[in-house]
């Protein structure tokens, strides 16, 4: 009995079909992912019962434009930041609250919060409502 | 003068295996570097810091778009409907903190408006995500 046995060939891979399906995969990467970079704020969702004892929280407003005012009158920020820094050392304001005023957009209200941070005031929150 | 004559290709494949190289290391550096998040049911334009701790967008995500449509984890919601998810969520993961992405040009008063009656829903503190912007 003659049996053939077949001539064994080198496993030809073709590189079309992988290049195809490199690229499909790469075109999906660069389209699916982000390189964003995310930032967080924690804020509360309401006030929560206020000690009695405990001093009031001083009340920053801001305005349209950006503008800061604190206990009616309008103040730089650095001038601000150092002035509540003061008072929280000395225990006169228990936190600091951010309100803006009607019509103040997200932006500027994050943005002021953002720059009292920076500029080291702490216990920080954004609050509801203030008319300028 | 004798110039050599340029040798003849081998082929296709031969000229086609940097190129290959090349692709690799993109797909390899978008897979690693990119992250990938679920996309919202509007454009949402979230506002700019530069002193915020850092964040992802991930878990349970309420977008809030600058007219103030909803949406939740991707899905297009009204208020109702996302009171209720997000109460049914915070019961099921109660140590897990409820992200919020909205627009930049959203009033104020409206979110802060939301995070209240977020409140009646049992979430205590909410995580306001936000763009990191470097100096300037």
């Amino acid at each position: 009995m003659h049996i053939d046995i077949p001539a064994r060939r080198r496993a030809v891979i073709g590189l079309t079909p992988l290049i195809d399906v490199v690229f499909i995969l790469l075109v999906f990467f660069m389209l699916a992912s982000s390189f964003l970079d995310w930032r967080a704020i924690d804020l509360a969702t309401g006030t929560g019962d206020a000690d009695p004892d405990s001093p009031p929280p001083a009340v920053v407003r801001v305005d349209a434009a950006g503008g800061l005012h604190y206990e009616g009158r309008a103040l730089a920020p650095e001038t601000l930041a150092e002035r509540l820094r003061a008072r929280l050392a000395a225990g006169d304001v228990s936190s600091v609250v951010v309100r803006p005023g009607a019509g103040v957009d997200l932006a500027t209200a994050i943005d002021a919060l953002d720059t009292l941070t920076g500029a080291g005031v702490e216990a920080l929150a954004l609050g509801r409502g203030g008319d300028g | 003068m004798y110039l050599p004559q340029p040798r003849q290709r081998q082929g296709i494949e031969e000229n086609i295996l940097p190129m290959i190289n090349v692709v690799f290391l993109l797909l390899i550096f978008f897979m690693i570097a990119g992250a990938m998040y679920k996309q919202d049911a509007f454009a949402v334009d979230p506002p700019a810091t530069r002193h915020a701790a850092e964040g992802e967008p991930v878990a349970m995500v309420v977008a809030v778009a600058a007219d103030g449509r909803l949406s939740l984890d991707g899905d297009l919601v009204d208020e109702p409907a996302l009171l209720a998810r997000v109460r049914e969520w915070h019961r099921a993961h109660p140590d897990e903190i409820l992200r919020i992405k909205a627009d930049g040009r959203l009033p104020a008063d409206d979110l802060m408006a939301l995070l209240e009656r977020l409140r009646g829903t049992g979430v205590p503190e909410v995580r306001l995500l936000t763009l990191h912007e470097p100096g300037r």
